[in-house]
């Protein structure tokens, strides 16, 4: 069986400072794994990379997703293979609105998949399934993305996608940043549904909190640009007795973007 | 007035120099001027403003006067008086490392200090009345900071006039890292028959670093002119914060030019005019950003009564390149006549990309409903008005962060508000 | 369904294809000799046959024009225009004789409008839209004509009205924009050929959209058209333009005049999506779009409202005006103005407050890319009886690269303490951070830029009948094709 994700000795730059240093981590098909760390340590970078935003320079290490070279696609191929970034902070799209950008995100990716595109009704349809489960409001689809929304309003909105675009593989930033613990729940449980065998999930977190709800198969600690430690579930729970004090130690305090 | 007559008058009244490289500047400024004259109102930044009231007073040259100045403003100041434009005192105890003088003696005594830099500005080199002021000025002040230089008292320098024309010409040098804080401060005497002008040039040069703070008080007697240009150039962190009062004169134009050439260069100008009778104010800035990395704020605020008329020009320019640029304006004004009049012009001329620019400007009445409400809680009208006019500006004045000179700008305005 | 979905789709759609109205048609044509004296506005005059009054307004335009000077002041540069190397007049052969019904409309015409997706026959025509067809210097086709009299609205070429509604066009020509106004509208004075008439009678609600189809195909000559609408007492009506121009290697002259009149009452809604040629991606050719455009709302409570959408043209000047003269008159101005590659546009409003309780609102959203310069000109005067009159602006810059330019000149003037003028202007780059996310959920650059582009836009298009804002949406994501990557 092919491993959904495979990062191989990953180095990485920011504006010429190397966040990531021999960054190495497997993920199977199917698996929630989170990765934990202090401020500084190269989470969000991480998640860029997997991305390929610009300004994210790879310097050497390879990752492998479903056996294909990841490097080799833009930033919405990727999207189109199946991999969702969940923003830390959600990007304000002023007059877009939610469903448009709804609407034109799946046709894309479906259109990049060879599949056929839904036209309004489907998509409605489609769009209804999802919206009622995340207590999301029509108005809030009708209003520019992310618009004028609450910090809990912008994360169920960053849900919704994933769920509508059911990627195969989930990275989510810093999801709970924000989100008081009634939203932390509504969250998670969308998160929750999504979990299938095929569809493995990256959580980025600093606190343990998060994984109360989103329980992981795998935890490992990010510090100074590398996986310091991995273990299971209990890990995070030991993290949040003893804090990262023991991971601190020459971090750059540069948590990129 | 044909080219030709201001040429004779230009030749009477030029000042004799020893000084070639003086000689060849004052002269080139006295052809420039008399190649030009006076801007009419088809050039576009004299859209506004008519200076036909200034053309019969501009070679009435004032020989100075003897004046008992009145009291400081600031306490523990660094004091210069000029009486209708020569320098009758200055300080004598100064700190290490600053040189505060007149122009008259500095080009006397120490000419080299001034080469270079005096009429140094390009973006003013050519300008009609910054041009007439090269040419005719005989004295003004010169301040200059070594670097590293801080100077803990205030600089007031008093410019009072009575009579004729003057044509006061400012320098400030600050070296690298040098700071200080300083009052320009323009006076009508009590018992003038006050038909003067004033075109004054203050020319300021900031190397890396420095820190400058000005304020310029216009007082000017009713019937009189004010025309006075600023030009600064500002090297990498150097910082200038400008506060202009607009108080006096019937015709008073304040122009700023600035050139934010060094990345981290940062200017915040601000300024307040009051007008009634038939005062006309004009502020006119352009702020240009020619490198990248540099920030501005423009933020003016006017109250015009009667048939006064306000004017604001504010540009501001983003060099092709200049990345990573923040530029911000804000021109509010209040009429509170029927006959008030304002004109707005914010500009923005933007090369480069990577910017965050933005202007406002907002002309109205004053707020009916809030003074409705102060008075229904018990506040007599006159006093509403007052504290609603006072609101209106008060965010303005609070770009002035020094207590001492806070404390004198909102005498001033209090007082003009009262009368 | 929501226009960006659209843009994005179509955007995709038409990859690659930049300016799809760049054919020429071939036909044969009857052209005044070149170069432009008062024997060339005899020569205009006589071919229309018109009345000896207009002719001597024409001169009087052509004698004040040749004491006039090109304006200067515009953040534009092009060369010299030598106005001797132009066709003032050129019309197709067939016109001649002047068609009778669509029916004798030369087929190569109609062939030219349905290529260019304004089918001409009626049966093929987009219901509740009338369409007058300018090609060159003469109106080729009216339709909907029957219809519209049947409610008494008069729609026809502007040549026709002057012989026709003689009394309607000699008192409200050169009312609103008089002869002498500005070099251009002077020089169209003298020389224009035709354009539409619009009459809208008392109390009508006209019961269609019109529409005014310009097209620019001759070699080496201008356009030259005259707009002139009238809506009387307590009626409405909603009018379009759109303008295209063959591709090719000279520039070419564009000087319009469009004025409307509004009485007591009345509304006109006046929409442009002007697509002229706007010159290959290294500034060679293009249209000069110089038009003068007013509207005076002379009676109470009229309600003027410019939309424009400006995505052509190597050179645009052009400023749509509503004098507010009836109390409570409001005006309106919606503009989106796109440039790419070298093109430039100098456009905005101008409010003039008169009466009392007059208001008028400005929202000019510009985008410049490629090596463009996008300047946003406005002046909102209110004069010292516009006695409780407000104004809102609103100008939005959005610069795509880094070699463009973006400016804002705004000329606010406040005569009355009791009128409210309110100004906001914002200049910032297209955001990374936006382009980025939409990347994420899929969208390539284009389709994310276009998308981006057109929320920055809203405000403007949604302002746009249906029919054009479809149009529009996809135009803004052409035009800006190349600009990303």
């Amino acid at each position: 069986m092919t491993n959904m994700l495979e990062i191989k000795d990953l180095h990485a730059e920011v504006g010429g400072t190397e966040i990531l240093k021999g960054l190495n981590l497997t993920i199977g098909e199917g698996e929630v794994h989170a990765i934990m760390g202090p401020n500084g340590a190269g989470k969000s970078t991480l998640s860029y990379v997997l991305s390929g935003r610009d300004g994210y320079e790879v310097t050497s290490g390879s990752i492998s997703y479903r056996g294909q070279d990841l490097f080799e696609l833009a930033i919405e191929e990727r999207a189109a293979a199946g991999i969702f970034l969940g923003f830390q902070y959600p990007v304000e799209l002023p007059g877009v609105s939610s469903t448009t950008f709804l609407k034109t995100a799946l046709n894309a990716i479906l259109r990049q998949r060879g599949e056929d595109e839904l036209d309004a009704m489907q998509f409605m349809k489609r769009l209804r399934t999802h919206t009622k489960a995340l207590n999301i409001s029509d108005d809030m689809l009708r209003r520019g993305v992310n618009v004028g929304f609450s910090g809990g309003e912008k994360k169920r909105n960053e849900i919704l996608q994933m769920a509508l675009l059911e990627p195969s593989f989930a990275v989510l930033d810093e999801t709970d940043s924000g989100l008081d613990i009634d939203a932390l729940k509504v969250v998670a449980e969308g998160v929750n549904a999504l979990r299938a065998p095929d569809r493995s999930i990256l959580v980025i977190t600093h606190y343990q909190r998060l994984l109360d709800y989103i329980v992981p198969d795998f935890v490992h600690v990010l510090a100074n640009g590398k996986i310091a430690r991995s273990g299971g579930k209990e890990l995070a729970l030991e993290l949040e007795e003893n804090g990262y004090g023991e991971y601190a130690s020459g971090t750059s305090g540069i948590e990129a973007a | 007035m044909t080219s030709e007559n201001y040429q004779a008058q230009l030749a009477e009244n030029v000042p004799q120099t020893d000084l070639p490289w003086l000689a060849d500047m004052r002269q080139g400024a006295a052809d420039r001027f008399a190649s030009t004259g006076l801007p009419d109102r088809k050039v576009e930044a004299w859209r506004y403003t008519n200076l036909k009231p200034i053309r019969a007073h501009l070679f009435d040259l004032s020989l100075g006067q003897s004046v008992n100045p009145p009291p400081a403003l600031l306490a523990d100041s660094l004091r210069l008086v000029f009486a209708d434009g020569q320098l009758v005192s200055c300080p004598d105890n100064l700190p290490a490392g600053v040189r505060l003088d007149g122009m008259a003696r500095t080009l006397a005594e120490d000419p080299g200090v001034l080469n270079g830099h005096l009429h140094g500005i390009q973006a003013i080199r050519d300008l009609p009345l910054p041009a007439l002021n090269n040419a005719l000025s005989r004295d003004g002040y010169v301040l200059i900071l070594e670097p590293g230089v801080k100077v803990a008292e205030p600089i007031e320098i008093l410019f009072l006039s009575a009579t004729g024309a003057t044509y006061p010409r400012n320098l400030i040098l600050a070296g690298a890292g040098a700071q200080a804080s300083i009052v320009e401060h323009y006076l009508g005497t009590d018992d003038c028959d006050g038909d003067y002008l004033v075109n004054s040039v203050t020319e300021v040069y900031a190397a890396t670093g420095a820190r400058l703070k000005r304020y310029k008080i216009q007082q000017d007697n009713p019937a009189t002119s004010h025309i006075a240009t600023l030009a600064g150039q500002l090297a990498a962190d150097a910082v200038l914060e400008n506060f202009d009062l607009n108080l006096g004169a019937k015709l008073a134009r304040s122009e700023i030019h600035m050139a934010l050439q060094g990345k981290g260069a940062d200017v915040s100008l601000s300024g307040v005019y009051l007008l009634r009778d038939k005062q006309h104010c004009d502020n006119a800035i352009l702020m240009d950003h020619v490198v990248g990395g540099t920030n501005s704020h423009q933020d003016y605020r006017g109250i015009l009564d009667d048939k006064a008329h306000g004017v604001f020009q504010g540009k501001i320019t983003v060099q092709p390149d200049a990345q990573g640029i923040e530029g911000h304006q804000l021109n509010r004004t209040l009429l509170l006549s029927d006959r008030a009049e304002m004109d707005s012009k914010p500009e923005l001329e933007i090369r480069a990309d990577d910017v965050k620019c933005s202007h406002g400007a907002t002309i109205g009445e004053l707020d009916e409903t809030g003074l409705f409400y102060l008075r229904t809680r018990g506040i007599p009208e006159a006093e509403a008005r007052q504290l609603l006019m006072t609101a209106f500006i008060v965010e303005t004045l609070g770009h002035i962060d020094d207590d001492a000179i806070r404390g004198v700008m909102d005498a001033l305005v209090s007082d003009w508000m009262a009368a | 369904m929501s226009y960006t979905t659209e843009t994005a789709d179509q955007v995709s759609s038409i990859a690659g294809e930049k300016y799809k109205y760049g054919f020429v048609t071939d036909i044969e044509m009857d052209l005044a000799p070149m170069g432009l004296n008062e024997d060339i506005v005899r020569f205009i005059s006589a071919k229309k046959d018109e009345p000896e009054w207009l002719l001597q307004w024409r001169l009087r335009a052509y004698e004040r024009w040749l004491t006039m000077e090109e304006p200067k002041w515009a953040k534009v540069q092009y060369p010299e225009i030598d106005f001797q190397d132009a066709y003032y007049y050129a019309a197709p052969k067939s016109k001649e004789d002047g068609p009778k019904s669509l029916d004798e409309v030369d087929p190569e015409l109609l062939r030219t409008y349905e290529k260019l997706g304004i089918p001409l026959l009626e049966q093929q025509m987009l219901a509740g839209v009338a369409v007058d067809a300018v090609f060159d210097s003469v109106s080729v086709a009216t339709t909907f004509r029957k219809e519209l009299a049947k409610v008494g609205v008069i729609f026809c070429p502007i040549s026709e009205a002057v012989k026709d509604y003689p009394e309607l066009v000699q008192k409200y020509l050169g009312s609103v924009v008089p002869y002498s106004d500005n070099f251009y509208a002077t020089l169209n004075s003298a020389v224009f050929t035709d354009g539409s008439f619009c009459y809208i009678p008392k109390g009508v609600r006209c019961p269609m959209e019109l529409s005014t189809y310009f097209r620019i195909n001759q070699a080496n000559s201008g356009q030259f058209e005259r707009t002139l609408i009238i809506a009387d007492e307590g009626s409405y009506v909603s009018y379009l333009e759109g303008c295209t121009a063959p591709q090719r290697d000279e520039n070419q002259l564009h000087a319009a005049v469009v004025e409307l009149i509004l009485l007591d009452d009345a509304e006109i809604k006046y929409s442009t999506v002007q697509n002229w040629y706007p010159g290959d991606a290294d500034g060679k050719g293009g249209i000069y779009n110089f038009v003068t455009k007013r509207a005076a709302c002379r009676g109470r409570n009229s309600k003027v409202s410019w939309t424009q959408v400006e995505t052509g043209s190597a050179v645009t000047w052009k400023y749509p005006s509503c004098i507010l003269q009836g109390d409570n008159s409001v005006g309106e101005f919606y503009s989106v103005a796109i440039t790419n590659n070298l093109q430039q546009a100098d456009t905005g409003t101008k409010m003039i407050h008169i009466g009392e309780n007059t208001s008028s609102t400005i929202i000019a959203k510009g985008i410049s890319a490629g090596r463009s310069q996008s300047t946003y000109r406005g002046l909102v005067r209110m004069q010292p009886g516009a006695k409780g009159a407000r104004n809102y602006t609103q100008c939005d810059s959005l610069l795509i690269g880094d070699k463009c330019g973006a400016h804002t000149v705004p000329y606010i003037e406040n005569r009355n303490r009791t009128a409210q003028i309110e100004h906001e202007a914002t200049t910032a780059k297209i955001s990374e951070d936006q382009l980025f996310y939409c990347r994420q959920r899929g969208l390539t650059d284009e389709e994310a830029l276009s998308m981006i582009v057109n929320g920055f836009c809203k405000q403007v298009l949604q302002e746009l009948p249906m029919e054009f804002a479809v149009e529009a949406q996809k135009l803004v994501g052409i035009s800006l094709e190349g600009s990303v990557g």
